[in-house]
C-alpha cells in the first residue's frame, strides 16, 4: 500500500478513536441517554442503629453502628439527582434517635418524593421512634408481625448527681452570663422554671413529631395523639390501627418498589450508595483492596479500576 | 514537525500490520522522536476521557497525571535496560524507547472500549481491555528483543521484571503495615 494511503487510513482511525472518546465522553453525562441505555432501578437506603446528627468519619478504623444524617442526606440526594432511580426502597432497623438529625434527613426525604419518585419503607427489627418519623414518609410502609415500631414521642433527660458529687466532695463553681446557661448541669437540681421550660420544648418537638405522622400517615391528629403516648406497638398492632400498611419482610417491599418501575418482583435492580468500607474491614480480610478503594469514590462496580483510579487522581 | 507526524502515522500503520519488520525497523532507526509522539498521544487520551466525563476535574490534575506518566515511562526504561544488560543484552536506551512508545498504541483501543462502558456490556470491555494489554506486552517484548539481540524468554523476563518487583514490594508493604496495626489490637 503507498505511503499516502497508510497514512490517510491511521490518521482517519486515530481522528475517530479521540472523536469518539469525546462524544463518549459528555454523553455518559446526558440524561437522554440514561433513559434510553439504562434501565429503572430502586435505590435501597439503609437506616441501621441510632440516628444522629453529623457525618461518617471516611477514614474510620470498624464499621459505624449508628446512622448519621450527613450519610442519609446525602443518600437521599443522589437517589433523587439519579436518572437511572425509579424508586426507592427506605429499610429501617433503627430505634430512632435525635429529632433535629432525623428531620434534617426527613427535609431531604421529602424532595426526593416530591421528585416524583416512589418511597417504599421496610421496616425489620425496629423502627421507633425517630425511625418512625422517618417511615411515616413512605408511600407504602412494610412491616413484619413483630416489629417493634411506635414510640411516638419525645424526652430529654439529664442525671442530677448533686448528691454523689457531695459525697465525693466534688464541688463545681460555675460563672455565667445567664441564670438558665447551665440549665442541664448535673451538679445541680432542675429549677421549676427550667423544668417548664424544657417542657416546652419538649411539648414543641412533640407537636410537631404529631404533624408530621398525621400528614404521613394521613390521619386525624387528634387520632395520632391518642398512639402517641410513647407507646411501642408491634406490626400487627400498628397496621390495625393505620400507622403502616401491609406486612412483610424487605423482598416484599423490594418487589413491590420494582412492580412501580415496570420490573421483574423477582429480579429488581438495585442500586445502594453506601459502599463504605472500614480499615478493619479490610485488614480482616472481609474486603477488597478494590472494594475499599471503590468505597472512597462512593461509585458501584460497572467502572473499571484503572478509569476509577484514573478519574480520582484527576478529580483530586 | 509534518514530516515528523506523516512518518509517525505510517509507521503506526506498519505496526499494526507487520509488527516484527516495523519494530525491528524503528528500533534499527532509532525513532525516538515518533515513538515519544505515540506515547503521548496514549498519555493524553485518557486524560482527555476523564476530563470531558468529569464535571469537577481540573487541567491542573491532568497535568499531574501526564508528568506522573512521564516519570513512570522513564522509570520503565531505565529498568528494563538495566535488566536486559544484566541478561546479557546490548543495545540502546534511544532504540528500547522508540521501540516502546510505539509498543503503547493498542492501549489505545482500551480507552475507546472504556469510554463506551455506558453501551457496551463490561464483560466486551474488560476483554478488550486484557487483550491491548496483552498486545502491548508482546509489543514491549518484541521491542526489547529487537533492540537488545535477546531471546523472546529473556526479551519477556526483561519487560515482567519491573512489574514483579513492584508487585512484590507492595505486598511485603502491605503486609508489613497490617502485621504493625494489628499488634496495637490487644490479644494479637
Amino acid at each position: 500500500m503507498e505511503r499516502k494511503q497508510k497514512i490517510t487510513i491511521t490518521a482517519a482511525v486515530a481522528a475517530i478513536i479521540v472523536a469518539v472518546v469525546c462524544v463518549a465522553g459528555f454523553y455518559t453525562k446526558a440524561g437522554p441517554v440514561h433513559q434510553l441505555t439504562e434501565k429503572g432501578k430502586v435505590a435501597v437506603i439503609r437506616v441501621n442503629g441510632p440516628i444522629v446528627g453529623g457525618d461518617d468519619d471516611p477514614m474510620r478504623f470498624s464499621s459505624s453502628n449508628v446512622t448519621t444524617s450527613g450519610s442519609l442526606m446525602r443518600e437521599f440526594r443522589k437517589a433523587r439527582k439519579d436518572q437511572e432511580v425509579k424508586a426507592v426502597l427506605l429499610r429501617i432497623d433503627s430505634p430512632g434517635g435525635s429529632a433535629a438529625a432525623t428531620q434534617e434527613a426527613a427535609t431531604e426525604l421529602e424532595r426526593l418524593k416530591k421528585s416524583g419518585k416512589p418511597v417504599i419503607v421496610s421496616m425489620g427489627d425496629t423502627a421507633a421512634s425517630g425511625a418512625y418519623w422517618l417511615s411515616v414518609y413512605g408511600d407504602t410502609v412494610y412491616a413484619n408481625p413483630s416489629t417493634i415500631t411506635g414510640s411516638i414521642g419525645v424526652y430529654m433527660s439529664y442525671y442530677d448527681l448533686q448528691g454523689l458529687s457531695q459525697k465525693l466532695g466534688v464541688s463545681e463553681e460555675k460563672i455565667k452570663s445567664g441564670a438558665h446557661k447551665d440549665i442541664f448541669s448535673p451538679f445541680r437540681p432542675m429549677t421549676e422554671e427550667e423544668r417548664q421550660m424544657t417542657q416546652t420544648m419538649v411539648n414543641d418537638m412533640y407537636d410537631q413529631f404529631v404533624a408530621v405522622v398525621a400528614k404521613g400517615r394521613h390521619m386525624d391528629e387528634a387520632k395520632v395523639r391518642t398512639l402517641a403516648d410513647g407507646r411501642v406497638f408491634t406490626g400487627a398492632q400498628a397496621q390495625q390501627l393505620g400507622l403502616v400498611d401491609k406486612m412483610g419482610n424487605y423482598y416484599d417491599a423490594l418487589a413491590d418498589a420494582g412492580k412501580r418501575i415496570g420490573a421483574n418482583p423477582d429480579n429488581v435492580p438495585t442500586v445502594e450508595y453506601d459502599h463504605s468500607v472500614s480499615w478493619k474491614q479490610l485488614l480482616e480480610g472481609n474486603s477488597s483492596l478494590s472494594q475499599f478503594i471503590r468505597s472512597q469514590f462512593s461509585t458501584d462496580t460497572a467502572v473499571p479500576l484503572p478509569l476509577l483510579l484514573m478519574k480520582g487522581v484527576l478529580q483530586r | 514537525m509534518r514530516s515528523l507526524i506523516l512518518d509517525t502515522l505510517e509507521y503506526t500503520y506498519d505496526l499494526i500490520t507487520k509488527p516484527k519488520v516495523t519494530l525491528d525497523k524503528i528500533v534499527q532507526e532509532r525513532r525516538l522522536r515518533e515513538g515519544v509522539l505515540i506515547w503521548i498521544f496514549t498519555l493524553i487520551l485518557p486524560c482527555v476521557s476523564a476530563i470531558v466525563q468529569l464535571s469537577g476535574a481540573h487541567i491542573g490534575a491532568a497535568f499531574g497525571a501526564l508528568l506522573f506518566g512521564c516519570v513512570c515511562f522513564i522509570l520503565q526504561i531505565i529498568f528494563i535496560h538495566g535488566i536486559s544488560c544484566l541478561l546479557g543484552g546490548s543495545g540502546t536506551i534511544k532504540a528500547l524507547a522508540a521501540g516502546l512508545g510505539f509498543s503503547n498504541i493498542p492501549l489505545n483501543f482500551a480507552t475507546l472500549a472504556e469510554s463506551l462502558l455506558f453501551i457496551l456490556p463490561s464483560i466486551l470491555v474488560h476483554f478488550i481491555s486484557i487483550a491491548s494489554l496483552l498486545w502491548t506486552l508482546v509489543l514491549s517484548v518484541l521491542a526489547v528483543r529487537s533492540a537488545y539481540g535477546m531471546s523472546t524468554a529473556r526479551s519477556t523476563l526483561a519487560v515482567c521484571m519491573p512489574m514483579i518487583i513492584v508487585v512484590c514490594v507492595i505486598i511485603i508493604l502491605v503486609i508489613w503495615f497490617a502485621f504493625s496495626v494489628l499488634t496495637l489490637v490487644k490479644g494479637f
